[in-house]
This record gives structure tokens, sequence and C-alpha cells, in this order.
């Protein structure tokens, strides 16, 4: 570093960073306390976290020019936490997202605007990436948020009020995620970017996101050394199906309780979190090959992933 | 480290921060019991820090090098909770002063005080936003406070607010909701000041 100052570039970059999205970054007028804040993913749709949106009227949504307009709601997604609305007439600086998913102990800022008075920052490091920690309040008159197995960016940035729906911010000022915390007290929670732009995208084409779903409960269980000298890996446990629904996927491709699921689709699933990532990874409609032992010997059925119920 | 009227920092870390800024930061001590912090502001003895921190008219001030000052407290504005001390030897350099207009959102933003008493921890995060604020809730009139996501707790306060060069933005004074750190533009205790130097310190107490 030229002069040996690399605190004032860190410094420079962040504010850097901060200007650059907040050009992208809108406020969210969409509930009854302050404003929350949203993320321009192309000039006339807004991404926000779908806790903010209390009302599907009246939106309001003022632009980092000073500009503001109604925006009508496109679609929403409690399991993300993800909301789609479409501005009536002005049009933004749409965001730039961040090549590659990102990784623990990176420095991010969270973003927010819920003020008229300019983007708002807080400092923090990616603390870890993973799923399963989503145990949300919800408003009244809604329906309880459960684990869908999405993954989600967790930082140790202070959460501000307001910040719902604004960016977590590389320091190159490229997004990383969206800030969606609210979920689970005192955790900073974002929603992987690019995991974002594909539920949006389902959104704007649906108004909801299906989900894949193959109608099965199922409990972890340990594959003894034969079972694994049969699957010829190591794999220390599998699923147990222990119920499967009538006319669903896992039912019409053929499998039965008591089959023991150890891959999909060619990837080992030793969990319940391997299963909920593999499935969430589908489309419905697409076929897909469960591996499975059946009375000790690895068998191979296809099935039509299913839609999830709501 | 010393040019004109200033101290200049040219840090390549935290450390070499720290110890470019410490010599003119102090704590402020009320019968040897830990007040706030303070800094070394203008050349002439003067030492800004919290009107919460200064409220006996004079102050024992105690230097990182352990040397010990009596103050005597020229100016306080419970308004915008800002003091000035004066200290009778002028030859500590003062911490130069970042432009207040050109601050942004997002720069780091680091703080040192003597929080529950341990003297000179720094603490580091950013800026989060420049806002308005009423300290005092009978007065109607804002003055704009530098937001930060700086956690700083009792001891903190008087003490400066630094930017990435070691410049002060403002003087840290008050923890809102626990998570949000609030600073006083240093620029502000301008306006306490001139009177003090006319010989008519209007807001003396």
């Amino acid at each position: 570093m030229e002069n040996g100052n690399v605190l004032e570039a860190l410094s420079d970059a962040l504010a850097e960073a901060a200007d650059t999205a907040g050009r992208s970054t809108v406020l969210v007028d969409a509930r009854r306390r302050m404003p929350a804040s949203g993320v321009l993913i192309d000039p006339q749709t807004v991404l926000t976290a779908d806790h903010v949106v209390e009302r599907e009227d009246d939106l309001r949504i003022l632009l980092p020019g000073g500009e503001g307009d109604t925006a009508v709601l496109v679609g929403r997604d409690p399991g993300t936490d993800l909301a789609v609305l479409r501005l009536e007439n002005a049009t933004g600086v749409p965001a730039t997202p961040q090549d590659g998913a990102p990784r623990v102990g990176e420095i991010v800022l969270a973003l927010g605007r819920p003020s008229d008075s300019g983007i708002q920052a807080s400092l923090g490091v990616v603390s870890a990436i993973g799923g399963g920690i989503r145990r949300g309040r919800r408003h009244p008159g809604k329906k309880p948020a459960h684990s869908t197995g999405e993954q989600f960016i967790r930082t140790d940035a202070i959460p501000y009020p307001g910040f719902s729906g604004g960016p977590l911010v590389h320091a190159s000022g490229r997004i990383v995620g969206l800030n969606t915390s609210g979920l689970v007290r005192g955790i900073s929670l974002a929603i992987p970017y690019g995991r974002a732009l594909q539920v949006a995208a389902a959104l704007s084409e649906h108004g909801s996101v299906r989900r894949g779903y193959l109608g099965i409960r199922s409990q972890l269980a340990p594959l003894s050394e034969g079972f694994q000298a049969a699957l010829d890996r190591e794999q220390p446990t599998g699923l147990l199906v222990i119920w499967v629904e009538d006319g669903a996927a896992a039912a019409n491709g053929g499998l039965i309780v008591g089959d023991i699921l150890v891959g999909f689709d060619g990837e080992q699933v030793s969990d319940h979190e391997e299963l909920q990532r593999s499935i969430l990874g589908t489309e419905v409609g697409q076929t897909i090959d469960l591996e499975v032992l059946r009375g000790g010997e690895p068998v191979t059925m296809s099935m039509v992933v299913g839609e999830r119920p709501d | 480290m010393q040019s004109g009227k200033a101290m200049f920092v040219q840090p390549s870390d935290l450390s070499e921060l720290l110890a470019g800024v410490l010599p003119a930061v102090v704590a402020i001590l009320d019968r040897g019991k830990g007040l706030g912090a303070g800094f070394v502001w203008k050349q002439e003895g003067l030492i800004l820090t919290n009107s919460h921190v200064a409220r006996r008219k004079k102050l024992e001030i105690s230097f990182s090098n352990g040397r010990s000052e009596e103050a005597i407290v020229l100016a306080r504005d419970a308004d915008i909770d800002l003091a000035v001390l004066k200290i009778s030897p002028a030859d500590v350099p003062p911490l130069q002063t970042a432009d207040f207009s050109q601050l942004r959102p997002g720069q780091l933003a680091i703080a040192v005080g003597h929080p529950f008493g341990q003297r000179n921890h720094l603490t580091i995060g950013v800026l989060s936003a420049i806002g308005q604020a009423r300290i005092n809730e009978k007065s109607d009139n804002g003055f704009p406070v530098i937001r930060t996501d700086l956690v700083l707790l009792p001891g903190n306060s008087g003490g400066p607010l630094l930017d990435a060069r070691g410049r002060v933005l403002g003087v840290n004074t008050m923890v809102v909701g626990g998570d949000q750190g609030f600073a006083v533009p240093a620029y502000l205790a301008d306006r306490l000041l001139e009177p003090v130097v006319d010989g008519h310190a209007r807001r003396r107490v």
C-alpha cells in the first residue's frame, strides 16, 4: 500500500461501497411502524423482505435520488422472507450482484434506507453460512414460518430497525445478500443474493415460489458396515422412510416405508438437511433419481418432483 | 508526526493509529475516580469532552504517559453535551480534526476511551449515518450527530471518534438502544469556545 495507509484505503472502499450499493437501495413504506428498505433488481423491480410488507395496497417507495413512487405487490414468499414490488412510474439504478458465494470472514456492510436522510450502514463479517436457524416470530394472522432448508448468511453486523430488505454489501459495492433480520432476534441474517434473485424470478413469474416436494417423512438411521459395503462407499447415516403420502411424488415413484434413502440425483443424502437442500435445488415437474437401500440392497428409482403444499 | 498546529497520523494499522493519537487522549478523573475521556483539541491547552463528565469546576486530567494536570472547566453546553476544559501547560499537540462535510456512511469510525475504567481502549466500526438529535428534550433546536455502529460503554464518554487517519470526527457521547453509538461533531464545540476566547464565557457554569 502506498503511504502504508491501509486503514484509509479500507475506509474509503467501505464508504464507496455504501455509496455505490446505496444508489440501488430504496425506502419501502409498507407497514405501520417505521419504513424498511429494498433493493432494485431491475430499473422498476424492488426486492424486499416479506415481513416488512404488512399491507398490499398503498405501497410507497422512496428512490435514492429523492423521487417517490407507488408500487404494486408482484409476489411474496414467507419461506425465504422475500417480496417483489414493481414501481408504477419511476425507474432506478439496479444493483450489481457479487459473483460467487460469500465466504466466512469476509468484511461486509449491512445497508438500509429507513428514512429520507440518506443511506445507513453497519459493519460486520460473515460469521457463518448455513440453514435451519429460522424460527420466526410472525405477524398475527400470518402463517408461522417453517424451515424450508434455505441457506442464510449470518453476520455480526448490527441489524438496525428498517434495515430489513436492504442489501448486504461486499467491500467492492457488489451485493452478496438481502437483509432479513427480524426472523431471529439478535441475529443478523441475509439471504444469499443469487438465491434471492431466483426467488424473485419465480415470484415475478408465478406470484409464489413452487418448492419441490416428495411426500415422505423420515428419520435418521445409522448404516451398518454391511449396508455401507453394499453401497460401496463410506456413509455412516441415511434416512429411514417412515411415512409415504398417498398419491405424492415418492409414492408414485415406488418408494415404500422401510426404505432407507441414501442418495438424491447422484448426491449422497446422509441427513435431513442434505435432503432439504437437494429438494430445494429441483424444480417442480423435474425427474430425479432416488437411491435407497431396500432389504440391504441398493435400488435406484426415478420420480417426478411434486409441488410442496402450503 | 507533528506538522503545523495539529498532529498528523499516517497509520498503516490500528496500533499505529492508537500510538499516534494516545499522547493527546486523556482520562478525566474526579477525586481519583474515572469519569470519562477527553482529548487535546486546540493548541492553547484546551481539552474537549462531554458536558456530563465535567460537572465540577475543577477536574483532574490524566495523560496516557501518567502525567496528571488540574483542569478548569471553561465552558459547558449541556444541550449538545460538550465541555471545554483548560490546562495551563499547552505543550501537548492537539489532534487534527476531520472536515465534517466530507463524512460518508460506511467509512471507518474508531473510538478511543476508557470503558469501565480500562485505559485507552480502541473500538472500531463504521459511520452509520449523519442524524439529527435533541439531547435536551426541552430544546426545539436540532443539531447534527454522527451515528456509528460502535458499542460504546461508560468511560467512552467524551473520548474522540476518529477517522482512519486518526482525525477527530466527533466526541463520543451516548449510546442509544444499546447498539448505536452517538458522537457530537467536534466543530460544534467552536461555539462554546468563541465567547470564552472573548472573555465572555456565556455558557460558563
